[in-house]
């Protein structure tokens, strides 16, 4: 047991953590190679206790963090025995602690002091290509993990320091860009490095025990927060089954008391046969978000907010898979579970909560030949949308997903660079849908024009049959869906859902993402609100007439 | 510094000595494999090389899987120059690297220290059941880059000083839909290099390091010399051929002999395949070596030497020198496309040298699925074996694999129902007509499983379907390879080519393998011979009345 800390150095320490997981992102970003990660940002770093309890919430995709402690946990059972200073390990594979998909890359690394671990710096950043089936890596007619390209079973990829080649060369024989692969790798090294340099000055000013007990009473902190916040939330058992896109139901059950918060997803359908599932450990992410936006929503996460969330899967079902499950489209089960959640409690929860946003990361993946190099690129894309609207304002108009979080969208003039595509226009969605006393935020709608041939399209949104849900009499959103106009002038979709769709030189993908759900009847929208919206274009003359009575 | 042995019985002591190594690691590795495919249809080879990776003997296995070895060993090195050491262990499985064939083919090799001094490399391949991929098995027809094909083993050290790199390890069963299999297989093949190794080393002991190094020197000048005397006494010149394949691809060769060389041209070939019907530069070499063998010195075994004057001139982009990402899942119809090719465009050529045309397909079967008995996944990968072509001097043989599998073994019944999940309802060699001559083509069989749980499938891809076994001097061609699908139902479909077709309890799968080509004129068939076939029920009366021309009146006795 370490003695108690001060609460100035236990919160130097703490701040010092946070600070050391944004320098770890800040490395990751600047020295990565992939746009996917140095402009989308589509990484997260974060630090652990010894035992692989979240000491931070560290910096990046809120989900990507709640990755970091399972992945840390899970090497730490793998590999017992064999862990010294100066070892990087390596999982993407959701069985060995990499919760996600296999495109989703962890490295972690053991912080030892004076011989004893004192703490992991962690990173987690969306490699574009680990083999498998589809260019990309990520295939929606994927059956098995095998089929989504390169297992990477929470082993050692440095030992003491030291690369240790062979994993190295299968690593990049296993890849279709190599350099990116290489280059991405070598950036979470340095952020990892990085992290356990500025861990070890930390240690040396405070010493070991001190930092051990600065953790620790932080980690009582978060609980004491969350435990306050339980306490003033409504408690019941509130209920939610809704149907997705593909047909299946989902359901789940929420039990908040005074001092636990249940999260039962059991009763739900059999794994998915394709690549819709999500592994426990991501269930379970979803589960501490929406914990976390209830109980301490401006604060930092650790490990101690979530000792009093339970949530119970059943094995085998499409929230908690077996081996071989095929994970490649996790990200949409999530999101789906988040807003789930978050739909289930948020009309008992007293405003905590805005209706429902677009709310899937409308993962977009586009490759081919660079028209320019010659070589093989691959886009891969999180879009924007709009938020649902809340009893106090309208919701936020093109913003990533929860899942998401402060991460930024590719930048025109990057991805005309990077990828062999114009960006022919970026604008608001100009759909109806989302309106009410506070309206939905607005979608975007984005046109690629393909400039080689020979390319192809794949992506799986959600939301798409079934639009963002309103609250208190409010209007649902308008759906994600893409639409391809060939250059002959002819066009396919709107759809959600396409594997390795053929894209030509002069085809436009026309992307539209959905406009969150609305909050309260339209007609009590002021109308100074709506002659606002008439003059930004956000709403023609005719809808104003029709659904606010303007 | 002690002076090498020069005499020429030390040296033949050496060189059979290399040869026995190679039977015993082969032995090591059979008794210790984990898979069928390995330890039962002998799906593997084993041989040693000198420091350079130019083989020193020609191994023991399957014949195409030797001439890996040396492109393996040579490839290791180029990747890994100056961190090979003593006890290390390198894995490749891929065609860029040196894998040469698909990556099912895992190649694991060992370098050979004596005092400080590489001084051999002892190497084996074998065909692992599944190393990951977009279909159980790995093998699909539908791939269209190596990506898909499963885990790509870049010539790597597995095992380093003689310690397993766990991650390594860890990385590659974790890959595999059949991880137990791939460990037992792969500490089979470690275990296998290592009994070289030790060999080698008794070896060097008793003879010591100079002698031991100049007999293989020795051996591979005495290799040329065999194989440049050879082409002396073959017919010179220019041989083209061009033959249109099941695909539709049209393939060409232009072999030119002279009293010092055999070139084998490909240059003009199709560019490379979309789809994995691919071989690399590797295996196109593999294949002329193989033909090259055969008419130079088919009786003994082969050694870097013997190759030294066939040079093989290949277009980089075409489908016999692919360029990444290629897939190759299936090389082997492609390889053996090609040694049929060359054989076939020499053998008019070369006396009573090389037989007609055989089934010359490996005509690999895939079956997988859950055991009804264990529920465990079971996959099924087996080559089949079918009639060879008749000669000047004789009938083609029966029920033998192709010329690239050798002296291999097909699975016996009893093993297949054990270990897999089916019941071997039949194995008949094949009544169909073909292959009649003065000297008749070799019968190929009838195989069927009867598939026992529902949720398996079956892939194939067999070649010589559509264009069938060639025949020479007037013999009739043999009949071709394909696999019949039986539903319960009584309806019934055929293929060549499939990939994972759903079969389910009690549909069988019935493979019938082609007969030989014929050589001669059958009227010209004896006709003791003749009658001797119709008691064999190797021909009905009619085909011995009407292709024979049998005096009918010798048929009443029958």
């Amino acid at each position: 047991m370490s003695p108690p800390a001060d609460p100035f150095t236990v919160e130097i320490v703490q701040s010092s953590l946070q600070a050391v997981s944004d320098e770890m992102f800040a490395a990751l970003r600047k020295t990565a190679m992939s746009a996917i990660i140095y402009e989308v940002l589509d990484a997260g770093t974060g630090i652990t206790d010894g035992a692989g309890n979240l000491a931070s919430s560290g910096a990046g995709i809120p989900s990507f963090v709640g990755v970091l402690d399972k992945a840390v946990r899970r090497i730490l059972e793998l590999n017992d025995g064999s862990i010294e200073p100066g070892d990087v390990f390596v999982t993407n594979d959701p069985s060995y602690g990499g919760v996600t998909h296999l495109n989703d890359v962890v490295l972690a690394l053991p912080v030892f002091a004076d011989g004893e671990p004192v703490a992991w710096t962690a990173a987690i950043a969306h490699w574009n290509d680990v083999g498998g089936m589809a260019p990309g890596s990520i295939s929606t007619a994927a059956t098995e993990i095998f089929q989504e390209g390169l297992r990477l079973p929470a082993v050692k990829l440095l030992a003491r320091g030291e690369p240790i080649e062979s994993v190295l060369r299968l690593l990049e024989a296993n890849s279709r860009l190599p350099e990116f692969l290489r280059g991405d790798l070598w950036a979470g090294v340095a952020a990892v490095r990085l992290g356990e340099r500025r861990v070890l000055e930390l240690v040396e000013r405070y010493g070991r025990e001190t930092f051990a007990a600065a953790l620790e009473q932080h980690f009582d902190h978060g609980e004491e927060v969350a435990l306050a916040a339980l306490a003033a939330l409504p408690h019941g058992t509130f209920e939610l089954e809704e149907e997705q896109d593909s047909g299946a139901v989902y359901r789940v059950r929420v039990e908040v008391s005074h001092d636990a918060f249940v999260v039962d997803l059991r009763d739900n359908p059999d794994q998915d046969a394709g690549p819709l599932n999500v592994s426990r450990d991501g269930a379970t992410i979803a589960a501490q978000m929406v914990l976390m936006n209830l109980v301490d929503a401006g604060g930092a996460a650790n490990a101690g907010h979530f000792r009093r969330l339970r949530v119970l899967t059943r094995p085998g079902s499409v929230f908690d898979p077996r081996e071989p499950a095929a994970c490649g489209v996790y990200y949409e089960v999530r999101v789906r579970l988040y807003d789930l959640i978050w739909r289930c409690l948020a009309p008992h929860v007293g405003g905590r909560l805005p209706a429902g946003g677009f709310m899937s990361i409308c993962g977009t993946f586009i490759g081919g030949r660079h028209p320019d190099t010659g070589r093989h690129f691959t886009i891969v894309e999180p879009e924007v949308g709009g938020w649902g609207a809340s009893a106090e304002r309208d919701g936020n108009s093109a913003q990533f997903s929860g899942l998401h979080g402060d991460t930024f969208n590719c930048p025109a003039e990057v991805a005309e660079a990077r990828y062999g595509l114009y960006v022919d226009r970026l604008a608001l969605d100009d759909r109806p849908g989302g309106e009410g006393e506070r309206r939905g935020g607005k979608g975007i709608l984005l046109d690629y024009r393909v400039r080689a041939d020979g390319c192809f399209l794949t992506c799986a949104y959600t939301r798409h049959i079934h639009p963002p849900w309103p609250l208190e009499g409010g209007n649902p959103g308008a759906p994600n869906a893409v639409e391809v106009i060939r250059a002959d002038g002819s066009s396919t979709g709107p759809f959600a859902v396409v594997t390795g769709l053929e894209v030509n030189e002069g085809d436009v993908i026309r992307i539209r993402t959905g406009s969150g759900g609305g909050w309260g009847d339209p007609r009590r929208r002021p109308p100074e609100r709506v002659e606002d919206d008439l003059r930004n274009g956000y709403v023609s003359p005719e809808r104003a007439a029709e659904v606010y009575g303007a | 510094m002690t002076t090498a042995a020069t005499d020429p019985i030390t040296l033949e002591i050496i060189q059979n000595s290399l040869q026995a190594i190679s039977d015993e690691m082969f032995a090591a590795f059979r008794k210790t494999a984990m898979s069928a495919i390995i330890y039962e249809v002998l799906d593997m080879g084993t041989a040693i090389t000198d420091a350079d990776g130019n083989l020193a003997t020609s191994g023991a296995g399957i014949p195409a899987f030797v001439g890996v070895l040396d492109k393996a060993v040579t490839r290791v090195i180029e990747e890994n120059a100056g961190r090979i050491g003593p006890g290390d262990i390198f894995a490749t499985n891929d065609p860029f690297y040196g894998g040469v064939t698909h990556l099912n083919d895992v190649v694991l090799a060992m370098p050979v220290f004596a005092d400080g001094r590489l001084i051999a490399w002892t190497a084996n391949i074998a065909h692992w059941n599944d190393v990951g991929g977009m279909v159980p098995g790995s093998i699909s027809n539908d791939a269209t880059e190596l990506f898909q094909e499963g885990l790509r083993l870049p010539a790597v050290k597995l095992v380093e000083g003689g310690v397993p790199i766990d991650s390594v390890m860890r990385i590659m069963q974790v890959n595999s839909r059949l991880p137990d299999f791939l460990q037992g297989d792969m500490w089979a093949g470690i275990a296998a290099a290592r009994v070289g190794e030790r060999r080698l080393l008794d070896l060097v002991e008793r003879y010591g390091v100079d002698t031991f190094v100049s007999a293989l020197d020795h051996f591979m000048d005495y290799g040329e010399e065999v194989a440049r005397r050879a082409l002396q006494e073959l017919p010179k010149g220019t041989f083209t051929l061009e033959e249109e394949q099941d695909s539709g691809a049209v393939y060409k060769v232009t072999v030119e002999i002279t009293d010092d060389e055999f070139v084998v041209d490909l240059r003009d070939n199709p560019d490379q395949d979309k789809g994995p019907n691919n071989a690399s530069r590797d295996g196109s070499v593999v294949a002329a070596q193989m033909v090259f063998m055969n008419v130079t010195d088919a009786h003994s075994a082969a050694n870097a030497g013997n190759f030294r004057r066939l040079k093989v001139l290949t277009r980089p982009g075409s489908v016999f020198d692919p360029k990444p990402h290629a897939a190759f899942a299936t090389y082997y119809e492609v390889e053996i496309r090609l040694y049929d090719l060359v054989w076939r465009c020499l053998a008019p050529h070369l006396g009573d040298r090389l037989p007609a045309g055989s089934f010359a397909s490996i005509c690999g079967t895939f079956i997988g699925g859950p055991h009804p008995d264990t529920g465990r996944h079971f996959t099924i990968v087996e080559p089949q074996v079918g009639g060879w072509g008749a000669s000047a001097t004789r009938d083609g043989n029966s029920a033998m694999f192709s010329g690239f599998h050798g002296d291999t073994f097909n699975c016996p019944a009893e093993v297949a129902e054990a270990r897999y999940g089916l019941y071997v309802d039949r194995i008949a060699l094949n009544d169909a007509p073909g292959g009649e001559g003065e000297h008749r083509g070799g019968k190929g069989i009838v195989v069927e499983y009867r598939v026992r749980s529902n949720g398996c499938f079956f892939t194939c891809a067999y070649t010589r379907n559509v264009h069938k076994p060639w025949a020479q001097a007037g013999g009739l061609e043999g009949s071709p390879n394909y696999a019949e699908v039986i539903r319960p139902d009584g309806s019934s479909e055929t293929f060549a080519v499939v990939t994972a077709l759903p079969v389910n309890e009690g549909d069988v799968i019935r493979i019938h393998t082609g007969n030989g080509g014929g050589f001669g004129d059958p009227k010209r068939r004896s006709p003791e011979q003749v009658l001797e076939d119709v008691r064999n029920g190797f021909a009905s009366p009619e085909q011995a009345l009407e292709v024979y021309g049998l005096d009918p009146a010798l048929l009443s006795g029958v």
